[in-house]
């Protein structure tokens, strides 16, 4: 490969954006190349907003990983992002890493890429999978651009990437297109204005109707040059009826890339033939529903026996519970006089034994369980297999399967999840689930003080709870559906192969993921001692149970002590769950009064975190509406629960 | 209508044949259909949900041939017709389908003149393009009409 134009040929400083398909890699690369942990997983959507770094190899260059693309023009909240990165931002290289085993589907986008002009790498990624025989060096010379071979899980190829990176050029291949688009190019690209992607590229993707450039360019241009523009393109079109231009494009592309491909590619790897075949498994009508209740049961077994039950008894009960917390209230209470203060820390409501010992006793342990086992359902690739499982399940609620996966990424964070939804196509999509995430869809946290308080009762308490809050789910999602304006969205989805996860990976964004949530968690239950401990000094906690008695005693059938559990809720959804496993563990709750707290705290107002990330995605109105409509439900539906586990005589 | 074999006699008749029924007093709401040539009675496998699912159950061993895939039969069909690991050439985009939707397939590689495998249809349409598997909801699968296998 010869490459005359080196953008940036000795890659002092500047700025290298990774760009790709969903699901090929990028994550992974991004970690490898800049040692910086970033969440990695085996199905598409893993990155929704961009993550910056280091190259480890050149300190002065920055990485920046972007959300994958399916094609451009971008059509959902993500793809607009990447849009953006290669519009404005002030590119040195753009490194696309492609899937090496689906070459024809990366080179399509290599072309697309080519086409922007800018200095470009090509890192097939995942060749461990492709099986041998793909001519990197051929490719390179029918492009025009270094194309390394990538294993990014396993570091393969990383060293020739890295070296390739100042080797990027803009591609020298040209595509040619039906005579009415090419005409169409010629007379738009003296109107168009300069900018770090060639007008020729800028052309093609205002002719296929992307937004993102029709933004950029009204930024740019009088309207008069807009409106000419416009007139180009309905001629272009006109010249093409019946086939949509951006399909006409597209068909030229598709059919570069795959002469490309029988030009390079050798023989295709076979996949191990029972991987193979649990993949159909997973997503069979029938053997479908036992693999998903068998990763259900594994689930709760592991977080709420395991995590829930073994380790925090260990925890809680024995290592804080008889060692650290009596000996720390001892020696506070002996050194500091002002018994206030020692009551902070201390006391009922202190810092330490509330705040701390929830937070690193309580829920840790739970969380970190939880977090393993979903590490390697990501890694295997089960995910989007659940989505195409679940489609149907969907239809009721104006969605597609699509939706299962920011709901089960809710299980981990639901604020996570919430801007998860950007990889949804439709606001409508991305309203819903939203809508749902907010009100029945637990975190791990709580999750996993749920499943812990459950397993302890009977499995029969766990069925009702889960039937409960899914048919709310559904009720509301249904009736969600019918109200909001807009259609629903048919699923087209790629699905991963099943793959072994790697245990490095699942332990290093366990560990990830638990840094996150130890900065997030710990502040907040340290506010949420402060706030009890407040309430408790100044009386007002006793004002606030008493006031709240019809609610919680009348109402729900609670203990009287359960009103700053819900208090605590208020903060976390989690902290409050954690504030009836104490209730519990004292024997102050029933069976069904059990099945009705966690009832109603699952599906009552998500985290602050959560509220001001609904917020920033949907307003302040929407964020507003959710928490009107969720916060009565919640109480509601834990009392007529309550009601209804009276009538049939649950736990009596 | 559907033909059936009768198991005693072996000969083959219309399941809706008004001639096998016409002197039996239950002829009205029976799922059962006699044989004219013998009067032999079976229960029709179109008739009943049981009973079809049944019969599939049985026929993935090494029972009969499935039927033929209404590919085989109409000029042109659709993706969702095609058989489990039938390989299908789309031949074009339901007119109704929307330019988003026909953009998001191209993207995914399901254009006009490339040829894909279905590797399933229940509870979504699953094909093979390349190396790489792609979920479609049946009724958007029923809008990809492809070359019949002959011609493909």
């Amino acid at each position: 490969m010869t490459c005359h134009t080196p953008a940036n040929a000795a890659l002092g400083g500047g700025l290298i954006a990774l760009v790709g398909h969903s699901n090929v890699g990028k994550s992974a690369l991004f970690q490898k190349l800049t040692g910086q942990r970033v969440i990695v997983a085996n199905y598409p959507g893993t990155t929704v907003a961009l993550a910056r770094g280091r190259l480890l190899a050149t300190p002065g260059v920055a990485l920046v990983d972007t959300p994958g693309v399916v094609t451009l023009p971008a059509r959902s909240e993500d793809e607009r992002i990447t849009a953006r990165v290669l519009l404005d931002e002030p590119l040195d290289a753009v490194v696309q890493v492609g899937d090496a085993k689906n070459l024809p589907k990366t080179l399509n986008l290599t072309l697309q890429l080519a086409e922007l002009g800018l200095p470009l790498v090509l890192a097939l990624n995942m060749v461990d999978e492709a099986g041998p025989g793909i001519d990197s060096e051929g490719l390179a010379g029918l492009l025009g651009v270094p194309v390394i071979l990538t294993a990014a899980v396993h570091g393969q190829g990383l060293a020739q990437l890295g070296a390739a990176l100042p080797q990027a050029c803009p591609s020298s291949r040209r595509l040619p297109y039906p005579p009415a688009i090419e005409s169409a190019l010629a007379e738009m690209i003296p109107l168009l204005p300069s900018g770090q992607t060639s007008k020729r590229g800028l052309a093609l993707l205002y002719l296929c109707g992307d937004s993102e450039v029709e933004g950029w360019l009204s930024r740019r241009r009088a309207p008069e040059a807009l409106e000419n523009l416009n007139s180009i393109r309905r001629r272009a079109q006109a010249a093409l009826l019946p086939q949509p231009l951006a399909e006409a494009v597209q068909a030229a592309r598709w059919q570069a890339a795959e002469v490309l491909a029988a030009q390079v590619h050798g023989p295709a790897a076979t996949r191990p033939p029972f991987r193979s075949r649990l993949a159909q498994w997973t997503i069979h009508p029938f053997w479908g529903l036992p693999i998903l209740l068998a990763v259900l049961v594994a689930l709760f077994w592991f977080v709420g026996v395991v995590g829930a039950q073994w380790l925090v008894g260990l925890l809680e009960t024995n290592l804080f519970g008889e060692v650290i917390n009596p000996a720390l209230t001892a020696f506070v209470r002996r050194t500091i006089p002002l018994e206030w203060l020692a009551d902070l820390l201390v006391g009922e409501y202190g810092l330490w034994t509330l705040g701390v010992t929830y937070a690193a006793a309580l829920i840790l342990p739970i969380v970190t369980t939880f977090f393993l086992a979903f590490g390697l359902l990501e890694d295997s690739g089960y995910l989007p297999r659940l989505a195409a499982l679940s489609n149907r399940w969907f239809r009721a609620l104006g969605l597609n399967g699509r939706a299962i996966l920011p709901m089960v990424l809710g299980l981990g964070c639901v604020t996570m999840a919430t801007l998860t939804t950007r990889t949804l196509e439709t606001r409508r999509e991305r309203f819903l689930v939203t809508l749902l995430l907010a009100l029945a869809v637990p975190c791990s946290a709580q999750l996993g003080v749920v499943m812990g308080l459950l397993a302890s009762v009977s499995p029969a308490a766990a069925a009702l709870w889960a039937g409960v809050v899914l048919m709310v789910l559904f009720a509301v999602g249904a009736l969600a559906a019918r109200l909001a304006p807009g259609e629903r969205q048919p699923l087209v989805l790629e699905l991963p192969p099943l793959r072994w996860p790697l245990l490095a990976n699942i332990v290093v964004k366990t560990l990830a993921r638990l840094e996150w949530y130890l900065r997030e968690v710990v502040p907040m239950f340290l506010l949420g001692a402060l706030l009890m401990f407040l309430l408790d000094r100044s009386g007002a906690l006793a004002g606030l149970v008493r006031l709240a008695e019809p609610l919680t005693v009348g109402w729900l059938g609670l203990p009287a002590a359960a009103a700053p559990a819900f208090v605590l809720g208020f903060l976390r959804r989690d902290f409050g769950a954690a504030g009836f496993f104490i209730l519990s563990a004292a024997g102050l709750l029933s069976p069904a009064q059990t099945v009705v707290a966690m009832v109603t705290i699952t599906l009552f107002i998500p985290c602050i975190a959560s509220v001001l990330v609904i917020a920033r995605e949907h307003g302040w109105r929407v964020a507003l509406g959710m928490f009107v409509l969720i916060f009565p439900l919640a109480f509601l539906v834990g009392g007529m629960l309550q009601r209804l586990l009276a009538f049939i005589g649950f736990g009596a | 209508m559907n033909t059936l074999t009768c198991p005693l006699c072996g000969v083959e008749f219309q399941a809706g044949d008004p001639s096998a029924c016409a002197a039996c007093p239950l002829a009205s709401d029976c799922r059962l259909v006699c044989c004219p040539n013998c009067g032999y009675q079976q229960p029709d496998p179109a008739g009943s949900r049981l009973a079809r699912w049944a019969a599939r159950w049985f026929e993935r061993g090494d029972g009969p041939a499935p039927p033929p895939a209404a590919c085989e039969l109409a000029p042109f069909c659709t993706l969702a017709d095609c058989q489990p690991n039938q390989p299908a050439c789309i031949r074009a985009f339901h007119p109704e389908l929307s330019s988003a939707r026909r953009e998001l397939l191209h993207a995914h590689g399901l254009a006009p003149g490339r040829t894909v495998t279905v590797l399933q249809q229940k509870p979504v349409t699953v094909v093979q393009i390349g190396a790489a598997e792609l979920a479609l909801e049946t009724g958007l699968a029923g809008m990809i009409e492809i070359e019949p296998p002959e011609a493909s």
